[in-house]
């Protein structure tokens, strides 16, 4: 609870800090980070819009892909910013960190952006970074579409017991409060067996723990198609996997849903809910 | 009749020529002393006899049979190689490294068996190293490993042992025990075992002298001299070979050699 | 300082085995579930505690004790063949090429494809070693050349890894390719045991032949020779033993490393120094060592954090010096 307050008062300050004295509608914005390029696309029409990053144009990674098909990309450097004369830059909160001292040394305005861990700070999250880059009005119809299809669910889920699930990537890895895939699994009506084993974000989870607690659900937390060195259905071949899957749904969490968070958390929401049992489908 | 001889053998190494087609024979019966300057190539003959180094031209011959025909077990078995030095690397005990002698003769399953056992015994006796048997190999003197090592090649029971330079280091005592088991392995006469043979790199020329029956001088890779010790070190063949004049003596039984002088 | 002494090879082999029986009848208890003997096996198979037991824990000890046994005795072969105790089973290059191959089948995405591509390109790495080694030692495999030849390779294959790293299509495939490097046996299945042991025994077994040679050298390389061994056949033996060994060891587990180290050097005072006692000695400490440092791991990190190859070389290096400083006067 503390880490979630302490959280909240560093997005605060960060964007504070970061944001000088009431300024002009931004006109040139270029973005440094996969999940400001998303909310970029989102609220700000094409024309303000000069940068934003390799990722932004890939399919399995962006959410807004095909948004960004045709804009100018930076890959993340700085020579790749500068040429488009930018009046705001987004920068991530693990943007390189040299790179955003260099473009302040040069005069550049830059915002650190930081990644909201959770639906509820998403909220404050977005109409900030509506007032940031000038499409208040947009932001707010966002939160606003985000609350209607949260209701929706939320109703939908009213009086369900909740079955477990658990989140696999490979590594043994899990997640556990305070991830964002917590969240997901949570909201779309499951029980996340790394939370109930008290893991605090991204944590090991041994095969044997999987095994023991058979989950109804098993979140593949997949990072890139086959073509990319993902060893995610290798991990289904071990017999042990196997024998899960045998009586468990699998659904493969692809990253574009889940590594930012916005509307796209609520995308992933629903893709659990098909698998949700018990639930009418829409 | 057993022997062990090189037939026309060259050997160059670096472009330099080591051995220049060389004929040398040891028969059985016979103690040979292998004399001749630093370079000579007395270490590559020797290594060459006991098939550690190819020639490039001729052979090396096994009662008739080229050395490189014959499977190393059984070459083992008939030849023994003491290397200089004594090199012994991994602190063992004695009889261990004694046992190892017998390796040529055990098979892929076979443990040592009562006999590998008595030859063992045997050789640590015939060495004196018997009262050493439990020591490390490394903590012993320079002499006491060397015999060890003599030990080593006794209890393979072979019939010729190429020794490269075996008194080097040893003091006058075991220098002479040495040699005299050298000598007594050549001429045994017991029923059971052939005569055995022994081709030894000496520098010590009154050693050479004493206990071998038969002298080979070589120089810059050819066979100088060969025959008894009075016939190959003659006043001439020392300055010729060695560049030095000598005091010989020999009255009767006795012959030394006593190096005098070097010569410009 | 005391001087340890030998002891009888039966006695020895006997309590390395004894030893080996308590500490795997632990091992199997050991989890982060609590399970024992009775209930797994009275269960059938595919029940959730015969999953556990047949198909997580039995391989995971299975796999612990091979690749402890063969990086043992490969550390022992090498260690006799170069009269050197500081070597190890890397020291030829193997262990960097099964790494290799075993990187370059997780960034092509092969092991998506299939299970046994990440075990196979390891051993096809080992399989590139050996190439490399007789192109660069030749049929007489001199054992400057082979060490000189080692060295060469090790900083090769280590180049072309980092530059796979530097070059991972995204960065989840780098950390995948990390986190294998540091050397793991946790989440292994029956099917890495498959493909890995076969090997792994044909390379001990080779390696157990060469034993008497490695006796031999005792008296150095030249005497060696004189005792009936054709040297050049007996090396190549060793490397293709430690090639196919180790390598399958490196394909199914990452880099663990020192074990191929400290295990020979423990044992040795107690075989009397012979190279040859050495051999099967080391095959049943490493398998012993190994498991202890995976029940070790298991323990101290339930979830399965800790790497199995982080926890060897945090012991293993301190313990290494602390081997060489009381050895010193043995040591040559």
């Amino acid at each position: 609870m503390e880490i979630f307050l302490i959280r909240c008062l560093f997005a605060a300050l960060g964007l504070l800090l970061s944001v000088p004295s009431h300024a002009a509608v931004p006109q040139r914005i270029a973005s440094l980070s996969l999940c400001a390029d998303q909310l970029l696309l989102m609220l700000v029409p094409r024309e303000r819009i000069v940068s934003v990053t390799d990722w932004a144009v890939r399919p399995e990674s962006s959410y807004m892909a095909a948004a960004a098909q045709g804009l100018p990309l930076n890959h993340g450097l700085v020579e790749g910013v500068l040429p488009q004369h930018p009046d705001l830059i987004l920068a991530g909160e693990y943007t390189d960190v040299t790179m955003v001292n260099l473009l302040r040394h040069l005069g550049y305005r830059v915002a650190v952006v930081p990644v909201p861990q959770n639906l509820d700070e998403v909220r404050t999250h977005i109409l900030r970074f509506g007032e940031l880059v000038g499409a208040p009005e947009r932001a707010r119809e966002l939160v606003a579409a985000m609350d209607a299809r949260l209701q929706r669910i939320d109703q939908r889920l009213q009086n369900q017991p909740p079955q477990l699930a658990a989140a696999y990537a490979p590594n043994g890895l899990t997640v556990g409060r305070g991830a964002v895939l917590a969240e997901i699994i949570e909201r779309a009506g499951w029980r996340n067996l790394g939370s109930e084993m008290n893991i605090h974000g991204y944590g090991n989870l041994a095969l044997e723990q999987l095994v023991m607690a058979q989950p109804e659900l098993l979140v593949l937390d997949v990072t890139a198609e086959n073509r990319g060195g993902s060893i995610a259905h290798s991990y289904l071949q071990h017999p042990a996997l196997a024998s899960i899957a045998k009586h468990a749904r699998v659904v493969t969490m692809p990253p574009r849903l889940s590594e930012c968070v916005g509307p796209m958390t609520i995308d992933a929401i629903e893709l659990l809910l098909k698998q949700t049992p018990g639930l009418a489908q829409q | 009749m057993m022997t062990l001889a090189t037939q026309q053998v060259s050997v160059t190494i670096d472009g330099r020529a080591i051995l220049d087609a060389i004929d040398v024979t040891i028969t059985a019966g016979e103690c040979v002393g292998l004399i001749g300057p630093n370079g000579a190539g007395k270490t590559t003959l020797l290594r060459v006899l006991a098939n550690l180094l190819r020639p490039d031209r001729g052979a090396a011959l096994l009662d008739g049979v080229e050395l490189a025909q014959i499977a190393p077990v059984q070459l083992a078995k008939r030849c023994a190689y003491l290397a200089q030095g004594a090199p012994a690397h991994w602190p063992v005990q004695v009889d261990t490294v004694v046992a190892l002698g017998r390796l040529p003769h055990l098979d892929w399953w076979q443990r040592p068996h009562a006999d590998d056992r008595r030859a063992i015994d045997e050789a640590l006796e015939l060495a004196d190293v018997a009262h050493l048997r439990t020591r490390l190999v490394t903590t012993l003197s320079g002499g006491e490993r060397m015999r060890v090592l003599l030990a080593r090649i006794f209890a393979s029971q072979p019939q010729i042992i190429l020794a490269d330079e075996p008194i080097a280091a040893l003091d006058p005592y075991h220098q002479l025990h040495v040699m005299e088991l050298l000598r007594e392995h050549a001429h045994r006469t017991r029923v059971e075992q052939p005569r055995g043979a022994v081709l030894a790199v000496l520098h010590d020329l009154n050693l050479a002298a004493r206990f071998c029956d038969r002298l080979i001088l070589i120089a810059h890779g050819r066979v100088h001299c060969m025959g008894s010790a009075r016939e190959v070190l003659t006043a001439e063949n020392l300055q010729q070979v060695y560049g030095i004049t000598a005091r010989i003596q020999h009255d009767g039984e006795q012959f030394s050699v006593i190096p005098w002088q070097r010569c410009r | 300082m005391s001087r340890i002494h030998a002891i009888s090879n039966r006695k020895l082999l006997l309590v390395l085995g004894a030893l080996l029986v308590i500490v795997i009848f632990f091992a199997l208890q050991l989890g982060p579930v609590a399970l024992d003997w009775s209930q797994a096996l009275k269960q059938p198979r595919d029940s959730v505690y015969g999953v556990i037991f047949w198909q997580v824990r039995l391989p995971r000890v299975a796999l612990a004790l091979c690749v402890g046994a063969v990086l043992g005795i490969a550390g022992a072969s090498l260690q006799g063949l170069l009269r050197n105790p500081l070597a190890g089973p890397d020291l030829l290059g193997v262990s960097s090429c099964a790494a290799l191959g075993s990187v370059l089948s997780l960034y092509f995405g092969l092991a998506a494809v299939s299970w046994v591509a990440l075990p196979l390109g390891g051993i096809a790495g080992a399989a590139l070693a050996v190439v490399l080694i007789f192109l660069l030692a030749g049929r007489q495999a001199n054992l400057m050349t082979l060490i000189l030849g080692g060295i060469a390779i090790n900083a090769i294959m280590s180049s072309l890894i980092a530059l796979a790293l530097n070059f991972s299509p995204n960065p989840f495939a780098l950390s995948e390719m990390l986190y294998w490097l540091l050397g793991s046996l946790a989440n292994r299945s029956g099917n890495d045991v498959l493909v890995g042991v076969p090997f792994m025994v044909i390379g001990a077994l080779l390696l157990l032949s060469c034993g008497r040679y490695l006796d031999a050298l005792t008296l150095g390389e030249e005497t060696a020779q004189t005792l009936g061994f054709a040297a050049s056949r007996v090396r190549l033996r060793i490397v293709i033993g430690v090639a196919l060994s180790v390598g399958a060891a490196v394909a199914v587990s990452g880099n663990i490393g020192f074990i191929g180290l400290v295990v020979p050097h423990l044992l040795r005072p107690w075989v009397g120094y012979e190279p040859r006692r050495l051999l099967l000695s080391s095959a049943l400490g490493g398998a012993l060592l190994l498991l202890v440092a995976d029940m070790a791991v298991q323990w101290l990190s339930p979830g399965g954090g800790l790497k199995l190859g982080v926890m060897t070389a945090l012991i293993g290096g301190p313990f290494f010096l602390h081997l060489i400083v009381k050895q010193r006067e043995v040591l040559r």
